[in-house]
């Protein structure tokens, strides 16, 4: 469909255009958000992204493309979940006793798992990839698997395209570094 | 492979014709790995949850107008209340000592007719019909609250004593 007319039909309310865009973006944002927030329940953030968008789809102006300002809804609706989740977190670790406190990082891998596997786990590398931190894991979503462009990774996350360039540097080199030692290349 | 080097190879400045077989099978499980993360981040929304979206959205159309129909509702609700207390407002007027004393003495009932007599006497005169005139004319009915506030003191406790 024809982006202006989607837009168009959005700043109208229509329920048309709202159900065409949750086909064709619910499934990228969803991804964005799961790559971010790191866990698999992601559908109530998908549907509050959603909510967003129909609250302030007249402030876009069309300056950017409608992706570009979804996923930085997007972004903005993780960064404010994970904050949530943090508060929360915070209060249950305050809440608990010391030595009952829950470990939010993921297991750590075993040298058994590793011998009878012969080759890295879907696991063993997903834990890898959990202990990035969420801005790395999103430059390496947005950039080497959704394939965005700097500027657009720029507007995204509202930073200077100098600042995406190197911050993603160093998550590529984070990433790389945990992978070499767990063995997996290097 | 040095980090600057991948980060090329990932913006693809440098061909990955002119790598050497290190540097691709390095790459290669990189890469490996990336599909994975990808594959992990895969997402497809239900059939359930795109319906739950649409009737949120759905019920955030519509909430103005909800919203515009309570307000209504309240206003015609509040102008029936309002019509209706004006229509019918009992007017109530507190009986004062002097009418209890009446009743005591058993001048109640005579007071009540004059006063209704009096009232109707004069419904076309708005000044007259106020709560001072009325006082006065019970007044003067009752006779002896003319006199001086001590005899009237004397006089009632007279009465009870014989009472």
């Amino acid at each position: 469909m024809d982006e202006k007319k989607l837009i168009d039909g959005l700043k109208k309310k229509k329920v048309w255009a709202y159900e065409v865009l949750y086909d064709d973006y619910a499934p990228r944002l969803g991804s964005v958000i799961k790559s971010y927030l790191g866990y698999d329940d992601v559908e109530d953030v998908v549907q509050e992204v959603f909510i967003k968008v129909f609250r302030n789809v007249r402030k876009f102006r069309g300056d950017a493309k409608l992706s570009t300002w979804l996923y930085r809804i997007a972004v903005n609706v993780c960064k404010d979940t994970l904050s949530k989740r943090k508060r929360n977190n915070e209060f249950l670790t305050d809440f608990l006793e010391s030595e009952d406190k829950v470990s939010l990082e993921p297991p750590a891998s075993t040298n058994v798992f590793r011998e009878v596997m012969d080759e890295m786990s879907f696991e063993e590398l997903m834990n890898v990839v959990s202990k990035l931190s969420e801005d790395d894991r999103l430059l390496i979503k947005l950039r080497d698997i959704d394939d965005l462009s700097y500027e657009e990774i720029a507007d995204i996350l509202d930073k200077p395209v100098g600042t995406v360039k190197s911050r993603l540097h160093y998550a590529r080199k984070r990433l790389k570094e945990l992978l070499e030692e767990v063995g997996y290349i290097g | 492979m040095d980090n600057e080097r991948l980060v090329r190879i990932m913006d693809r400045e440098i061909p990955v014709e002119e790598l050497r077989v290190e540097e691709k099978k390095e790459l290669k499980e990189f890469a490996k790995a990336l599909v994975m993360f990808k594959e992990k981040c895969c997402y497809k929304p239900s059939d359930q949850s795109r319906e739950r979206a649409v009737a949120k959205i759905k019920k955030m159309k519509t909430k103005p107008y909800r919203m515009l129909g309570a307000v209504a509702a309240c206003m015609i609700v509040g102008l029936f209340s309002v019509n209706f207390f004006t229509n019918n407002t009992i007017l109530v007027k507190k009986k004062g000592d002097l009418y209890q004393l009446a009743n005591v003495l058993g001048y109640g009932s005579g007071l009540n007719e004059r006063l209704k007599v009096n009232l109707l006497a004069t419904a076309d005169t708005q000044n007259q019909n106020s709560v001072a005139m009325m006082e006065s004319e019970m007044e003067r009915s009752l006779g002896f609250l003319s006199s001086m506030p001590e005899q009237n003191d004397f006089e009632v406790s007279g009465i009870n004593t014989t009472y």
